[in-house]
């Protein structure tokens, strides 16, 4: 999953997050397959699949988080830059930092928070019961992860800039 | 604090976030760190948000979202709808504007097979905008019925925004999506007749050229083989939905598959092209589903504080009559289009608007495709229009001044026709209720 323009070289986080990307990608794969075979055998009368609706949504959301990281350093997120293309260059540099401190400082939030909310799920043993029987944590556990490399495309960009 | 200064706060911090170009789905989740640790009980807010954020996208409803996104990828990439293009080509005959007709028609016939408007701009740029400056057509004809037709695909199903909306604004999402049919298609059509008379008006917006003599059989021909059977799918897709054989995320499953199928049976599937295909799609749904984890909470947040509902008592208690709301929410709705994503002005209307709408008792399908087709117009709307960009990136030639004024024309017809859906509600409800009794 190798965006374009990318001309640095490939340091071991650039692989994770395309690794990341990839197993993304392939759950898009999956999960197509997977409602694919399901509206065929049910129709079809050859079997159903009750559990298939629910794996479906699982696989959406880690989709969305997998692939989070690897759309944020391919500059993928929408977002707005009316404003900032009007600037001078010194005020766009300084306002493209103060995003990426406050893009920074959002992701070691929602790090802190993500985590705090996979210990209180674990400490508190709930357990999802519905086609799978799990414990509720293990829904939860991706995000601190996903949310501490999406920090870490911030640093980078901060340490990485050059004074304009 | 009033509800009103709690709103105010809460957007006017999106805003400024939004202004510094941090990412749309990081303003959301800033402003609703605040807001959940303001109003929600702090720590326990917080807590909440990020199990509103992990929770958010595990819905059986946005399934479709993925699912329409890589059938137009697929469509896309494998060249499999640029050889439709090429057959709609052949079969339109020498008449004024000949290439913009083929991007309307093309573009029509390709939004009923993808639920991306990028890669509906995308396709018809790479495929019809070279031809059309080597032919010497003015930008005002060329890039303006481009960027007009690319956003059909936000109306005509397959829809991933239209999933979106239903899903956010709790509208059912079948009914939605076969509602938004007929207002595309008079709209196509009506882009159609403003290109033939704009060009009869003035033949040089669009020089005459020969084009090869053809037999009917050669213009056929292709078109038989190329298009109509990926007609054939839309019927699929629609017609399961309509004749409730199929949710629209199993329909929405049948038609990626038979994209899939039908790129094979062209001989047009390739590793490397599905690949494509595949990433492009986990890029446009990742950008798309990100922005609800991250903007989730907020339309708690505006319900815990009860800004909602102040809004909605504000606006139904005003003795307005229901014309007037509905204009003026249709006209916040095109303000923001022209600063702000479509995922973002759904995330942030529709807690205030759905309320408002049942207060009302507007028919809420008719509401969410007005709000689609506003949501539309905004794709190309200055100067942050979506496609304005797409186009820009694919004929760098253009200056965005002309690319913006090319597309000026179509966007006061597109208002006429939501004028048109005003007016005349069974335009939209005509086919849901064909669903309803059948």
């Amino acid at each position: 999953m190798q965006g374009g323009g990318a001309a640095r070289p490939r340091s071991w986080f650039d692989v994770l997050i395309d690794a990341l990307a990839i197993v993304a990608g392939t759950l898009i794969v999956l999960l197509t397959a997977l409602v694919v075979v399901d509206v065929a055998a049910r129709s079809l009368r050859v079997f159903t699949l009750p559990w298939s609706l629910e794996a479906t949504e699982y696989m959406l959301y880690a989709v969305t988080f997998l692939g989070a990281p690897w759309v944020l350093r391919e500059n993928g997120h929408i977002a707005i830059e009316l404003v900032v293309e009007r600037l001078p260059a010194r005020g766009r540099a300084i306002v493209g930092l103060l995003a990426e401190l406050a893009g920074a400082a959002i992701c070691a939030t929602l790090f802190l928070y993500a985590c705090r909310v996979v210990w209180q799920s674990y400490t508190s043993g709930i357990m999802v019961q519905k086609s799978f029987a799990f414990p509720e944590w293990v829904a939860y556990a991706g995000i601190p992860p996903v949310m501490l490399v999406l920090l870490g495309i911030y640093l980078r960009r901060i340490f990485g800039r050059r004074a304009p | 604090m009033a509800w009103y200064e709690i709103l105010g706060l809460l957007i006017g911090l999106l805003l400024v976030f939004m202004a510094l170009g941090l990412p749309v789905v990081f303003a959301f989740f800033a402003v609703n760190l605040v807001g959940a640790f303001v109003f929600m009980g702090g720590d326990k807010g917080v807590l909440q948000l990020m199990r509103n954020a992990a929770d958010a996208v595990q819905s059986f409803a946005l399934l479709p979202i993925p699912l329409f996104i890589f059938m137009g990828e697929v469509m896309f990439h494998t060249g499999v709808a640029a050889r439709a293009i090429d057959a709609v080509d052949r079969l339109i005959a020498r008449v004024p504007g000949r290439l913009s007709l083929v991007a309307i028609t093309g573009g029509t016939i390709f939004a009923s097979l993808s639920g991306s408007t990028i890669a509906n701009t995308a396709m018809l740029c790479s495929t019809l905008l070279p031809d059309m400056t080597r032919r010497g057509y003015h930008p005002s004809i060329a890039v303006g019925p481009i960027v007009a037709v690319g956003g059909l695909a936000m109306l005509i199903p397959p829809s991933a925004l239209a999933v979106l909306l239903g899903s956010v604004a709790r509208i059912p999402i079948g009914e939605l999506l076969v509602a938004s049919i007929i207002p595309a298609l008079i709209l196509a059509a009506l882009f159609f007749v403003y290109v033939i008379v704009r060009c009869k008006l003035d033949p040089s917006l669009a020089p005459a050229y020969d084009v090869a003599a053809l037999s009917w059989r050669e213009r056929l021909l292709p078109f038989a083989k190329y298009v109509l059977p990926l007609m054939g799918i839309f019927i699929v897709v629609v017609g399961s939905i309509i004749g409730g054989l199929a949710t629209p995320t199993e329909s929405a499953a049948l038609g990626a598959l038979a994209a899939l199928v039908a790129a094979a049976a062209y001989r047009r599937l390739s590793w490397e092209n599905f690949v494509v295909s595949v990433r492009e799609t986990l890029r446009l749904t990742v950008m798309t589903l990100f922005i609800i984890c991250g903007s989730i909470t907020f339309s708690q947040i505006l319900a815990f504080t009860q800004a909602s509902a102040g809004f909605s008592e504000l606006v139904t208690g005003a003795g307005l009559s229901p014309f007037w709301v509905l204009l003026g929410m249709l006209g916040i709705l095109l303000v923001l289009g022209c600063f702000m994503d479509q995922v973002s002005m759904m995330m942030i209307t529709a807690p205030l608007f759905m309320p408002v709408a049942e207060a009302l008792g507007l028919e809420i399908v008719w509401f969410g495709v007005l709000m689609l087709m506003v949501l539309e117009i905004s794709l190309a709307t200055p100067p942050f229009g979506l496609l304005l960009f797409v186009a820009r990136g694919a004929a760098p030639q253009i200056p965005m001044g002309a690319i913006m004024r090319s597309v000026a024309p179509f966007i006061a017809i597109a208002l006429g026709v939501v004028g048109l859906l005003i007016a005349f509600p069974e335009l939209t409800l005509l086919l849901p209720r064909l669903m309803a009794s059948g």
